[in-house]
């Protein structure tokens, strides 16, 4: 399965990246902003996706309502800092399956990611 | 015959929720394949209560033959005529055609071979089942048909013991458990205890929003509606959004006026696959919350007397004592100036000026809370007898201070009895360290800790040249060399970048000389810093400003006595306030002693007290 890490910090996008521990990701994409995102979905179409909320150009919610129309099967899941649960039933209302805040430790993101694979599995399989 | 309802009835009587398919009393007659028909119809005959034969070929189990099928087949025009001179093979090959019967093993649960049995075709549906009572299915292996009635009616008796459990658990857990279906609608069963911690009686039916709306805001229960439909959504993972369950910790309220701090954990029930309930766990967590704060607050006394123990463990305890209750009757007297009865500003000025005595011993003894508080205390104080634009606020604040210092002090208190304790079992019983005997080492210890606190190094100094400083003076001296070397670290000694461009050591020295006056009975000490002197100019303009008449520099020195007259813009915890050296003259003056100043700009400030050897009243 390839990963796509969407975050506008090098910093996070880095320690999302290091924390892939699940065998079942063999790639990881990286995107800044959520125009990027969308852009790099349409081309590589991966399973996973890590997604972020405040970005320029495009914002997470946005790019995700744009990636679920393009394939409606992946797995998004949102890592933010904003901590309110109007703006994370949003993301989940517009197609995503979790939500991650920060800061997190790797570990989180870790067995974040593990379920996130064997959700996509179920629901592919 | 009788026999086989008995162990049924038996049976019954002793099943429980964890009974198995081996455990049912069932049949054992049996007939080969090959048999005619008619063999099983006279074994029916002579069997009433047989519900079928378990059919065998070659010793090995190949299918059931219930009363039922027989009769259906044999019951038709010709059917005797047909089957009866056949094998039972011949019978058997429609039963094949229609799937055949059914053998489950012996340790299935009784609700599990229910639940196999009834997925069968409609016609075969009441069909009984053979058992294997022991593993594989070997020539010769254990046997057992059971009657699919016998079977529902253990079934339904597990069910009737389940749902009496699940009663007894619903009626006992302290949690208070629900379903919530699709709807978010209650299911029939939930714990008792929902409907205490909630206070709403009859949840069935009803949605958790709407039983909700009546305890937290509209804001809320359209988020946790939200929330519960998410939980629905099979693609959302549920492990991944517990963090932003809207009901994880949630303020309720009941009448009249009262809050219970709720929490709602949520699990999705899933059964083949798709989510058909949600369990809703809510736990009244009021007496929790009530004792983390509690917890926390008592940390943080215990930090508090864990400070005060450490300064303490070095003080006299004698002075703290002393200390403590003068302190005890200062609080009184503030508490009765904050009164409805109005106060003379004379009565708030005496007040102060003892306060401020008070909170330089306790910096002194190394009590920097205590001093800490009472430095509050005149600050509300003084709010007060300005007359600030609110003076109600200015007195509350002023009584708060009272009550936490008052805190204080009680919690010293407890320290010093438990050091004392500790103290007996240290020294053992050692005795006799006066005052005047620990008086160096506790003024060592405070200029080196001011001095610290200050930014400004210096060393202090005694050159008691064999005098002691008799025991009945030893308070009044305490607190003179407190007063002068607080004065002299915070206005007196310079900054260290300062001092060194005047060419002085940048670690300032304060030092005290004795010296004995035998003849007049007195004793003679000098008190003397080597810093930048009085500043004889602000002197002069302070005295102008206060209208005071202006002549020699001895005159003007002399004014750093008087009540009121400080030069220092800003007040501080260590100096400042105006009422330290006019507090200190007044004390020395009460003992039958006297001060003089003596200064050269630049160079040096040294004060002289004499004291008689005998304390006068």
């Amino acid at each position: 399965m390839r990963l796509l890490v969407v975050d506008d910090s090098l910093v996070v996008r880095n320690a999302i990246a290091r924390s892939v521990k699940s065998g079942a990701i063999r790639e990881v994409l990286r995107a800044e902003d959520g125009r990027q995102a969308v852009a790099l979905f349409q081309e590589h179409l991966p399973e996973l996706v890590t997604m972020d909320l405040t970005m320029p150009n495009l914002d997470g919610l946005a790019a995700i309502a744009q990636i679920r129309a393009i394939d409606p099967q992946t797995s998004i899941l949102v890592i933010s800092a904003l901590n309110s649960h109007r703006i994370a039933l949003d993301a989940i209302q517009r197609g995503a399956c979790g939500f991650l805040t920060k800061p997190f430790t790797e570990r989180e993101v870790s067995e974040a990611l593990d379920e996130l694979v064997l959700h996509a599995r179920a629901r592919t399989s | 015959m009788a026999e086989y309802s008995n162990l049924r009835a038996e049976f019954l009587t002793r099943i429980s929720t964890g009974s198995t398919l081996a455990e049912l009393p069932g049949h054992e007659a049996s007939l080969e394949m090959s048999d005619r028909t008619k063999k099983a119809g006279d074994f029916f005959h002579s069997h009433p209560e047989v519900p079928g034969l378990l059919l065998t070929e070659n010793g090995r189990f190949r299918s059931v033959l219930s009363r039922r099928f027989y009769h259906d087949a044999v019951g038709r025009y010709h059917g005797m005529d047909i089957y009866h001179p056949r094998p039972l093979r011949f019978l058997m090959s429609r039963l094949e055609e229609l799937g055949g019967a059914l053998a489950l093993p012996g340790h299935l649960s009784i609700e599990e071979a229910v639940r196999r049995g009834l997925e069968r075709p409609r016609e075969l549906v009441y069909e009984p089942l053979a058992v294997h009572l022991s593993p594989g299915e070997s020539p010769g292996a254990e046997m057992r048909l059971i009657d699919f009635e016998d079977l529902l009616a253990a079934d339904s008796r597990v069910t009737l013991l389940r749902s009496g459990q699940m009663k007894q658990i619903l009626s006992t857990v302290r949690e208070g458990l629900l379903l919530i279906d699709r709807e978010h609608r209650i299911g029939l069963e939930y714990a008792i205890s929902a409907e205490a911690i909630l206070e709403v009686r009859g949840l069935a039916g009803r949605t958790l929003p709407e039983v909700l709306a009546a305890r937290l805001d509209p804001e809320r229960v359209q988020l946790a509606t939200e929330y519960l439909d998410m939980l629905f959504d099979p693609r959302v993972i549920e492990s991944l959004i517990t963090k932003i369950n809207p009901l994880l910790k949630v303020e309720a309220r009941f009448e009249p006026g009262r809050t219970k701090t709720l929490a709602f954990r949520f699990v999705r029930g899933i059964e083949g696959g798709t989510i058909r309930h949600v369990l809703v766990r809510i736990e009244d967590m009021t007496r929790e919350e009530e004792m983390a704060r509690e917890l926390e607050a008592h940390r943080r006394r215990g930090e508090q007397s864990l400070e005060l123990a450490v300064n303490l463990i070095q003080a006299d305890p004698t002075a703290v004592v002393g200390l403590l209750d003068r302190v005890g009757s200062q609080l009184e007297r503030t508490g009765e100036l904050l009164g409805p009865h109005a106060a003379a500003p004379a009565a708030f000025d005496a007040l102060l000026r003892d306060l401020h005595g008070a909170k330089g011993e306790a910096s002194l003894l190394g009590f920097s809370p205590l001093a800490r508080e009472i430095h509050q205390i005149e600050d509300a104080l003084a709010g007060v007898r300005r007359g600030e634009p609110d003076p109600g606020s200015a007195r509350s604040g002023a009584a708060a201070r009272i009550t936490s210092t008052a805190a204080l002090l009680s919690m010293a208190r407890s320290v010093l009895e438990q050091l004392a304790r500790l103290g007996r079992v240290v020294r053992g019983g050692e005795t006799g360290s006066g005052e005047a005997q620990t008086l160096p080492a506790t003024l060592e210890r405070f200029v080196s800790g001011l001095a610290a606190e200050l930014g400004k190094p210096a060393r202090f100094l005694w050159r008691l040249d064999g005098v002691t400083i008799p025991e009945r003076q030893a308070p009044v001296v305490h607190e003179a060399l407190v007063q002068l070397a607080r004065n002299s670290l915070v206005h007196g000694v310079e900054a260290p970048e300062v001092r060194r461009l005047r060419g002085k050591p940048a670690v300032a020295t304060l030092q005290v000389a004795a010296k004995p006056r035998r003849a007049a009975g007195a004793i003679e000490l000098v008190f003397q810093d080597d810093g930048g002197g009085l500043d004889l100019a602000a002197l002069r303009a302070r005295a102008e400003q206060m209208g005071q008449a202006t002549g020699s520099d001895d005159e003007l020195r002399r004014l750093i006595f008087l009540p009121g007259f400080s030069t220092a813009a800003r007040a501080t915890l260590h100096a400042g306030r105006g009422m330290g050296l006019d507090l200190l003259r007044d004390r020395i003056e009460s003992v039958g002693g006297r001060i003089a100043v003596h200064s050269e700009p630049g160079r040096f400030c040294a004060f002289q007290i004499v004291l008689p050897l005998e304390a006068q009243p």
